[in-house]
């Protein structure tokens, strides 16, 4: 082997490569492979039927999904994507439900769980709770439509204490409809081992004309005193309703009317 | 000055008769010389820049699946550290080894030296100026908010004119070149250097400085994103791919035909895909669908690639054992279908129902910027440094800890992670599983993709040290390699026609 | 292929053609979008965000919340969005025209925001998420956000109104108390602002069946 090249150079002076025998110093490059070249196969038959299969394929999802190229058209079905058939009759509590669950798991389920379990210092739970277990589910339509605050007990047992924030108004969270909350009410009283009773919209709505334009949350005590059976339809009487509507402003009575006469 | 005459006036400043391959050969060792500090000085900065990514990495990874760790400080919330994780490996490592490959390889095909490179050196200085000034605001919080594209507006503009510099530079090379046949990776290297300033500067305009308005931004956005991968970083990676797979092996690329219907299929296709990221989203459904259509078209190219270097590499797999550059090129090259593949049925509106948003994706992001790219540019390295510093790789140790732990990490990395993904994304498409609980089956995937992360940050360790030692050589007097270990040292029997 | 020009042109009318059709004619078609105006009940929709709420998007953008939160919903079918109560109808380009940066992200490590607003109204439950999610949602993977908070020692006219009521392991030292900042303020009033559930003619809210 030779001795280096330029040892005369000193140590520690960057090598800038200024050596005479440029065949010594740059036997990396002279023993490479020479330099990439073309080789010149015929493109195979398959290769081209391949591409003309997926040309077509894609002229035709383009033109099928496309929604003509309008800029309001979201859905790649043009008129909407076809919904699922259902096989049989439908089960009406479980389309109830399944509403109610949605609903819920936008709603509440951020306080009292998904599994309706509650959370500690934030919300109390839904499961085997005799508030939500009741016969009666009045009380829990006033809770969602207006709100609760205060300490609550639960299978008179547990004292539950909602810390800072009391449960706000949800009814136009969870969709502004009796229906909606008559379905989340359901889902809550039907569901995680809870066997109680659904509700319906009619119920919903009766309790909520009768509550009338109350913005204050109820409290626990409040909500007991209320006579069992609804304190509703049962504590109302029609002429009850009707002195009650007359002592609202104009535009609300105007307002709760329209809601009626749907 | 015209091409011709230009190259006629370059080749009598040049030493060497090119009538034979010594004279040829001798050409080339002037070329890589001429290149030797630009592309060392942007390789080196990318490296920094990998080691700072990685250990941002390993700190996203491990914060996702253990929230409270190191949460008290603002600069190091999850938020940050991934951006900036993303933003240096993509911005710093990935696109300046992408540049400093892209000028070599320019400069060999071409056959022309680099001409005042000086000016690429100061354009690595304003790069790596830009980059830090934006990876810091990132930390201040002045990230852009618009994924890929982190980097806030005061720092972009530096970033930008470094890139216009080496485009230009780069094509007054390829202006200058006196090779007349162009090699199907200066196609490559050519559109990479052409695309890129193109959608940056149109992401910097309409996000940045003259903000449209609503979900055109989004559109904007992922035409950008999904463009970097496809216009900045795959040309460059096939590039490197074409260039060094028949030149280990020394043998000719498979079919010419087949490299230009790559080429083009890929240019026509690749720059429509970005909505696919927006499946589902708020947009209309004519620019998702179109998206789509070209996402499959993709398989066009990918195979094209895929056969074209796979009856290239046929019957010399042997290689693979002796030659660490080939090994990560075939690597990269693998990748690189696997990922396509996986982005064509990614794109689809079925598959995507289940594996949008989800870790799915992370796993894809990661096979196509890591296992292809990365590891291209890995082999590319081992091969173009020891030429620009005329030294050989000290240790065949550091060689193999660097390939085995960087392959079977991103291997541990994707597989399991890809999988899991696409597992979340069935438990998140059913209402009946609680969110918590989705959360909570992903933690122990998250936790082994901590472990492939550490061994990412083992081999990106090694070959750092590696070249370190390779750079400390330059210090000593040149002594000819005592062992060679990257061909054996042979010298070729053949010689191009 | 050996003609530098060609190779030129055809790089750049490819990039060209994507260019016009996925930047220029989505400008054209969706830049200029207005608000909507329902002719029966004169609602208006999207609402411009109050002062407090943009503050607190510029907050969101900051901390990097998009990495893990979308804000998109997908329509009804099309995995489960709306199932699991994120929106009551898929978002759509109108939904956006207000936002100075859309973050509409693109994973789910946690849940999609598009109506956090209306699905969770009480900040004080926003507050404590962001003090520390164990406290609201034990097990998440959300990192805790001690920096958007102020822990100081209650004073002489009794703790603040906006303290944070926290009990057990994450009740401040006795004495102390722990106050939202003012970035926390802002960011909690955009999330509470984070509403689309508007009805729009390409995106109708579902109707009831029954009233």
């Amino acid at each position: 082997m030779k001795q280096p090249l330029d040892s005369h150079r000193p140590l520690g002076v960057l090598d800038q490569g200024e050596i005479n025998d440029v065949t010594e110093l740059h036997s990396a490059v002279i023993r490479e492979k020479p330099e990439p070249r073309e080789g010149f196969e015929p493109l195979s038959l398959w290769i081209v039927a391949g591409i003309a299969v997926l040309l077509f394929w894609g002229g035709s999802y383009l033109t099928a999904y496309s929604g003509r190229f309008e800029a309001g058209e979201f859905s790649e079905f043009q008129h909407g994507r076809p919904l699922p058939v259902t096989e049989g009759p439908v089960d009406p509590l479980a389309a109830l439900k399944r509403e109610g669950m949605i609903a819920y798991n936008g709603v509440c389920a951020a306080c009292h769980n998904e599994d309706g379990a509650g959370k500690t210092g934030v919300a109390p739970q839904l499961v085997n709770s005799d508030w939500v277990n009741a016969e009666d589910a009045s009380r829990l339509v006033r809770i969602v439509l207006h709100g609760l605050t205060g300490p609550i007990k639960i299978n008179a047992t547990t004292e539950f204490n909602m810390v800072g924030a009391a449960m706000p108004a949800q009814y136009d969270g969870i969709g502004g409809t009796d229906a909606k909350l008559a379905a989340v009410l359901t889902y809550i009283r039907t569901s995680w081992g809870n066997t109680a009773k659904g509700v319906t919209a009619d119920e919903v709505k009766v309790i909520r004309l009768a509550a009338g334009v109350r913005t204050e949350a109820w409290t626990p005590v409040e909500l007991l005193a209320l006579p069992v059976g609804g304190g509703a339809s049962a504590a109302l009487s029609s002429d009850q309703l009707k002195e009650k509507l007359k002592a609202l402003p104009a535009d609300q009575l105007q307002s709760l009317l329209k809601e009626l006469s749907k | 000055m015209n091409s011709t005459t230009a190259s006629k006036a370059l080749k009598a400043l040049l030493p060497g008769d090119f009538s034979n391959e010594t004279g040829r050969r001798a050409h080339l060792a002037e070329i890589d010389a001429s290149c030797r500090v630009p592309v060392l000085f942007f390789f080196l900065s990318g490296l920094l820049w990998l080691l700072i990514g990685t250990l941002f990495a390993l700190l996203a990874s491990i914060k996702l699946h253990t929230p409270e760790f190191l949460a008290g400080q603002e600069w190091l919330t999850f938020g940050r550290v991934r951006t900036v994780h993303l933003n240096t490996v993509v911005y710093g490592f990935a696109s300046q080894t992408a540049i400093a490959v892209a000028i070599w390889l320019m400069c060999r095909l071409c056959r022309v030296p680099l001409i005042a490179s000086g000016v690429i050196t100061v354009a690595n200085l304003f790069y790596n100026i830009g980059l830090t000034v934006g990876i810091i605001g990132i930390f201040a919080g002045d990230s852009t908010g618009i994924e890929w594209l982190e980097i806030p507006k005061y720092a972009t503009p530096i970033i930008f004119v470094s890139y216009a510099l080496i485009a230009v530079w780069m094509i007054i090379i390829f202006r200058l070149r006196t090779e007349r046949h162009l090699y199907v990776s200066q196609w490559y290297l050519l559109a990479a250097v052409l695309w890129f300033p193109w959608i940056y500067g149109t992401a910097q305009v309409m996000l940045l400085v003259e903000p449209v308005r609503g979900v055109v931004q989004a559109a904007i956005n992922w035409w950008f994103a999904h463009n970097v991968l496809g216009l900045w970083f795959t040309p460059i990676g096939l590039a490197a791919i074409y260039y060094f797979i028949p030149k280990v092996i020394g043998r000719p690329i498979h079919s010419y035909y087949l490299s230009v219907l790559g080429f083009w299929s890929l240019a026509l296709f690749y720059n429509w895909n970005g909505m696919h990221h927006l499946v589902g989203g708020p947009l209309p459904a004519w620019m998702i669908t179109v998206s789509i259509v070209a996402s499959v078209m993709m398989l066009i190219p990918v195979f094209a690639v895929a056969i074209n270097h796979h009856f290239t590499l046929v019957g010399h797999f042997g290689k693979l054992k002796h030659s660490p550059t080939l090994r990560f090129i075939v690597f990269g090259a693998v990748s690189y279908t696997l990922t396509s593949l996986q982005g064509v049925l990614s794109a689809l509106r079925s598959f995507s129902e289940v594996s949008h948003f989800t870790h799915h994706t992370v796993a894809h992001a990661h096979l196509g910027m890591y296992a292809f790219f990365g590891m291209v540019m890995f082999g590319s390295m081992y091969y173009i440094l020891p030429r620009i510093t005329q030294r050989e790789w000290p240790s065949n140790r550091l060689i193999s800890v660097h390939f085995w732990a960087s392959a079977l990490g991103i291997i541990l990395y994707v597989v399991p992670l890809s999988l899991a993904g696409f597992q979340q994304g069935r438990l998140m498409n059913n209402a009946a599983v609680k969110f918590l609980d989705v959360v909570q089956f992903t933690l122990p995937w998250l936790q082994l993709r901590t472990l492939a992360g550490c061994l990412l940050a083992l081999a990106h360790l090694a070959f750092v040290v590696h070249v370190g030692w390779l750079l400390l050589r330059m210090l000593e007097p040149y002594r000819k390699p005592v062992l060679n270990i990257l061909t054996g040292g042979e010298i070729p029997a053949t010689t191009e026609k | 292929m050996s003609y530098g020009p060609l190779l030129f042109l055809g790089i750049l009318f490819t990039l060209a053609s994507s260019w016009v059709g996925l930047v220029l004619i989505p400008q054209r078609q969706l830049g200029a979008l207005e608000q909507f105006t329902d002719t029966n009940t004169a609602a208006i929709y999207p609402q411009a965000r109050a002062g407090q709420a943009q503050q607190g998007a510029e907050q969101y953008r900051a901390l990097g919340c998009i990495y893990c939160h979308t804000q998109q919903v997908r329509p009804e079918g099309y995995g489960a969005d709306i199932t699991r109560g994120w929106g009551r109808r898929r978002t759509v380009s109108r939904d956006y025209i207000h936002d100075k940066t859309v973050m509409l992200g693109t994973m789910r490590t946690g849940p999609d925001l598009t109506n956090i607003g209306e699905r969770q109204s009480d900040s004080s439950w926003h507050f404590k998420h962001l003090y520390n999610p164990q406290i609201t949602s034990a097990g998440s993977v959300m990192p805790p956000y001690p920096f958007l908070f102020e822990i100081r020692p209650i004073g002489p006219f009794g703790s603040s109104t906006n303290a944070l009521s926290l009990q057990g392991v994450f009740a401040p030292p006795v004495g102390s108390e722990v106050v939202p900042t003012l970035r926390a303020k802002q960011l909690v009033e955009y999330l509470r602002s984070l509403k689309s559930s508007g009805d729009l003619p390409e995106a109708p809210v579902k109707k009831e069946e029954t009233k």
